[in-house]
């Protein structure tokens, strides 16, 4: 079953969003009617929630995918089609990826999504933020967590990242494994942060020489404030910047 | 539509005020009288308000304030989603069904207290009172009907009818009697841990969760009143036994009965005790002792009974959460076993038996080796005792309520450096009162610091230690500069060495040298604690051995010099007082040729008794330093032959799969992994470059990097035998330590041995160099159990 992958389509009409760093080039995404949005709002929510212990609210999903739209990339079977759909099992950028955008059908099963976000980071850093991360079950094991992490990496970087970041649950080989292959490491331990009493890691991916100097300079990233501080990305529920696949 | 009705409160909260929600009662047993003017709130209905606006939305916008966080959109309640909505979870529930009042068997009300004292323990070790405690039934009622006085708490429904036991009704006393006293009994012990774990040390969502819902737990009952409840039904128990046992009935159903009675007696029993020992938990701590001994005494008779028990799961509901003033979606009731309920309580008795043995400190150093003892428990302690440790410690800003922590400073530099008397001890008219007034308040704050954080869990500990250096560091620039002062180096005289020349010669320093001791320490802490939590990837272990071989290197040269500062200061002592024993006996004076032990005015030498403390300190510390070297260098060793035989990867090669696009690179790893350090003045962290260059293992064979690893991994476990060998007399600072610091140091040797059992392995496999990423055989993973935290060991094996 060929795999496909384009990024989230926002709504053609939306009102005016926050402003937040990495916004300037959302328009660059697609638009889709509403309909359509809607649906892979709804179809994402529910890949995601297969794998969650907690479920994130609706507000979760709009929070990261309506001010980052450009940052949610699909993964989709394209079932019935064959000839006119190019298949992407190992994407080298984003807009090889992206080729086939608008051309899938009511048809097209979502597969796998990843969500991101990308703002500024105590001011001093842009900080890409990998949120959520899903692949369905039967699909796991064919690359389409590495294939959507790298667009969406690809798409951070591009947009001007100094560093990539997430959680994942201390016993969730497969998805650090994923992340380390690319260059992620462990940057702490937080102690039950998930809701299931999981402990996470925080996984960074410096990508940026001078994020590094920044560091050094401001060494603000020591992490002593409480812990729903300012620092903390999702944490609320389990799977936050987890994959499964 | 309202907004009340939309956001009404819940019916818990409403309990308290009555029937008119518009009026708060004092609680009758509060502390005072004074009259709270009644809350009228200005409801506004906005119902066609709301329905016009939400008309301008169409389906799928955002409308969003800037403000609008992540933690906002995580908070907010998705209406009418099953997932998300505890309302419609309560709404769909029949656990409304379930009649609080309804007498009960004596089996069932003895499951009911077990799986209760569950949640209570359930609750000790992270879960909220949402899905732990007030997930029972028979707490919500008596929660909903209390209104201030105990006798409102009752398993009655709100039209305020106490439901009456008569004695001659067994069942009925089981629940209204009993079960009620004990649900009480549970309330108020959750009140009082309650307010005990609201403190810094203990870190909220992530430790425990102390969030009530706005339900009063009888914060004002006074312990004393509930005690007597339960002393009441412990007595109506034994007035049953009594009379059963006269009738003389041997049938298996009396027997079970009295079992039960049994259990509910001891049960109730364990509460008072339980009670008293958190009520008196700042008490002299023999009452203390004696109250978690009886507690600890009763627990056989309470597991012996609790096999009478028949479960009765309808008693508790997670859709309670839809009646409290809580914004989270439903979460799932937080289950523990009766076994692991008891295993969790004795920690608690144990660990909280245990911090009570800081009151028979010797040294005030007895008492710093204690805590850092204390953080490196495995499992860590609970955080009721860890936060326990910290309360009995610090009382009023001062240790032990009677010492301010300037003493445990002066203490610790004079174990470790060993300092004239005098730098302690200088009058108002010395220029440098002052300054040294100011060192010594910041260092103060930075050692008050360091007991707190050794109360926080594994992972929070080592990120507070990565804030802490920063403090450490600057404080050393103080020091540095207090100590560079013209009157200062009086306490720090030029003293001769033998390696140097005698213009140079070496000054003692004790300020600074204690500072950068210390942070070393805590560089030391943080680098092995990294292997402890598993933050490092097997490809870092490399990097991070050679980086904490190279910090014990400098702290075993900063511990050298002040051990040499120390046999030069104790060497002229006692050539002085030789010299004037015999000036004394030939009434003639010779000169001094060499400095004198008091080089100026004021500069008095340390004691000899002084000086023997600090000289077992310092060798103590030698020793726990060599090991943790002399292992450290091993592993280096074991790493670096796996690295060669491609097992693992070399951390300075690409970090991806090079097929793959790169998105960073060895060296910009290298400074986020070294981040922690990348502040501090000295040591400075060495560059990439130098890291590429030493690791570099052309002109290394595997062979000779095992042999390597293996002499050093037996060199560190023979100094790990002879340092856990050494006698108390031969140790200071260790009188509350003695039994867990040989357990740490079996523990190393534990470490040295199953490293040795890996080398073995891998010697076997007589490996050829290869480059990292062809088929390998080996599978390593790592084990922690029984080894030494900061030095897991490699399991190598064959893969199936």
């Amino acid at each position: 079953m060929p795999i496909i992958y384009r990024k989230y389509e926002p709504p053609q009409t939306s009102v005016p969003l926050a402003t937040a760093a990495g916004d300037d080039d959302a328009s660059a995404s697609p638009v889709a009617p509403r309909e359509t949005a809607e649906r892979d709002l709804t179809a994402i929510r529910r890949l995601i929630s297969q794998d969650l212990s907690e479920p994130y609210g609706i507000y979760v999903y709009r929070y990261f995918i309506y001010q980052w739209p450009h940052l949610c990339f699909l993964a989709l079977d394209t079932g019935v089609r064959t000839s006119s759909t190019k298949s992407l099992t190992e994407p080298t950028s984003a807009e090889k990826s992206i080729a086939d955008a608008g051309t899938q059908t009511q048809e097209d099963n979502l597969v796998g999504v990843v969500v991101c976000k990308l703002a500024s980071h105590r001011g001093v850093k842009l900080r890409g933020y990998i949120a959520m991360l899903a692949v369905a079950t039967k699909y796991r094991g064919r690359g389409i967590a590495t294939n959507l992490v790298r667009l969406a990496i690809d798409c951070m970087i591009e947009g001007g990242a100094d560093e990539i970041v997430l959680e994942t649950e201390v016993d969730n080989e497969s998805a650090i494994r994923l992340y380390e292959r690319m260059g992620f490491i462990r940057s702490k331990r937080m102690h039950r942060y998930y809701m299931n009493a999981s402990d996470a890691f925080r996984l960074i991916l410096p990508v940026k020489v001078e994020s590094t100097i920044r560091y050094c300079v401001l060494a603000n990233e020591l992490d002593t404030g409480p812990r729903n501080g300012g620092d903390q990305e999702v944490g609320a529920s389990s799977g936050a910047g987890d994959m499964y696949i | 539509m309202s907004t009340l009705e939309a956001n009404g409160p819940s019916p818990m909260v409403n309990a308290a005020t009555g029937s008119d929600p518009t009026i708060v009662q004092r609680p009758e047993t509060g502390p005072s009288n004074i009259p709270i003017p009644p809350v009228a709130p200005n409801y506004v209905n906005i119902t066609d308000v709301f329905a016009k606006e939400a008309q301008k939305i169409r389906p799928g916008e955002l409308a969003m304030l800037e403000t609008f966080e992540l933690v906002n959109a995580i908070n907010a309640l998705e209406i009418m989603d099953l997932k998300m909505d505890t309302g419609l979870l309560d709404m769909l529930s029949r656990d409304k069904e379930f009649d609080t009042k309804a007498n009960r068997a004596a089996r069932k009300v003895l499951w009911v207290m077990d799986e209760l004292f569950a949640m209570e323990m359930s609750w000790h070790t992270g879960g909220a009172l949402s899905q732990t405690v007030f997930t029972c039934l028979y707490i919500e009622q008596a929660l909903k009907n209390f209104n201030g006085c105990v006798s409102s708490a009752h398993f009655g429904d709100e039209s305020n009818d106490v439901p009456l036991s008569s004695d001659e009704d067994l069942e009925s006393v089981f629940v209204h009697v009993v079960l009620r006293e004990f649900v009480l009994g549970i309330i108020k012990t959750c009140d009082l841990s309650r307010r005990r774990l609201q403190c810094n040390e203990i870190m909220e969502d992530e430790d425990i969760v102390t969030q009530t819902y706005s339900l009063d737990l009888m914060q004002f009952v006074p312990v004393s009143k509930i005690c007597s409840g339960l002393t009441e039904a412990i007595n109506k128990m034994k007035r049953l036994k009594t009379e059963s046992e006269r009738q003389h009935v041997h049938d298996q159903e009396t027997e079970d009965l009295l079992g039960c009675i049994d259990g509910f007696i001891v049960r109730l029993e364990l509460r008072i005790l339980s009670l008293k020992a958190l009520d008196l938990a700042d008490d002299a701590p023999e009452k203390q002792i004696e109250l978690l001994a009886g507690t600890g005494d009763l627990i056989p008779t309470v597991v012996s009974t609790h096999s009478l028990a028949e479960p009765l799961p309808v008693a508790f509901s997670i859709a309670i959460q839809g009646r409290l003033e809580c914004g989270m979606p439903p979460r799932p009731k937080v289950e523990m076993s009766f076994g692991d309920a008891i295993a969790t309580l004795e920690r608690l008795i144990n660990g909280t038996r245990d911090v009570l043995r800081i009151h028979d400190y010797g040294s005030l150093g007895d008492i710093t080796t204690y805590f850092e003892e204390f953080a490196m428990r495995r499992p860590t302690e609970l955080p009721y005792v860890r936060c326990q440790l910290f309360k009995r410690f610090f009382v009023h800003r001062k240790i032990f309520g009677k010492f301010p922590m300037r003493d445990a400073v002066i203490a610790d530099i004079t174990d470790l450096c060993c300092p004239s008397p005098a730098l302690f001890a200088i009058d108002e008219s010395h220029p440098c009162r002052q300054a040294l007034d100011l060192f010594l308040t910041r260092a103060e704050v930075c050692f008050e610091n360091l007991f707190s954080v050794m109360c926080h869990n594994r992972a929070r500990l080592r990120q507070r230690l990565c804030g802490a250096i920063l403090d450490w560091d600057s404080l050393q620039v103080d020091s540095e500069h207090l100590e560079s002062s013209v009157e200062m180096l009086q306490f720090s005289p030029l003293l001769p060495t033998v390696q140097k020349s005698s213009e140079e010669g070496m000054r003692a320093l004790p300020l600074s040298s204690w500072v950068y001791f210390r942070k070393l320490q805590i560089m030391i802490w943080i680098v092995f604690m990294g292997f402890e939590l598993d933050i490092y990837r097997l490809e870092e272990w490399p990097l991070m051995l050679w980086y904490g071989d190279y910090i014990l290197g400098v702290a075993d040269s900063h511990v050298a010099r002040i051990e040499t500062i120390l046999e030069i200061t104790a060497g002229m002592q006692h050539d002085s007082t030789t010299h004037s024993t015999k000036s004394r006996k030939s009434k003639k004076s010779k000169g001094a040729t060499s400095i004198s032990v008091t080089p100026a005015s004021g500069a008095l030498p340390p004691s000899q008794e002084s000086i023997i403390r600090t000289r077992m300190w310092l060798a103590g510390l030698r020793s726990q330093i060599g090991v943790y070297k002399e292992l450290c260098h091993g592993y280096m060793c074991f790493m670096a032959a796996l690295v060669l035989a491609g097992c693992v990867r070399s951390f300075t090669a690409s970090p991806v799969d090079p097929s793959k696009k790169d998105y960073t690179t060895p060296e910009l790893l290298y400074k986020l992994r070294l981040k922690p350090f990348s502040t501090i003045g000295v040591p400075e962290i060495p560059s990439f470059e130098t890291y590429q260059r030493l690791s570099d293992l052309r002109d290394w064979q595997i062979d000779s990097l095992l042999d390597n690893a293996q002499i050093t991994v037996n060199r560190a476990r023979n100094m790990a035998n002879v340092w856990s060998k050494l006698k108390p007399e031969q140790q200071i600072n260790a009188n509350l330590v003695q039994e867990s610091s040989a357990k740490i140091r079996r523990s190393l040797t534990r470490s040295c041995v199953g490293t040795n059992v890996a080398i073995s392995v891998l010697r076997q496999m007589k490996l050829e160099p290869r480059s990292f990423g062809e088929e390998n055989k080996l599978k390593l993973s790592v084990l922690h159990d029984n080894f030494h935290p900061f030095f897991p060991v490699l399991s190598v094996s064959m893969k199936q």
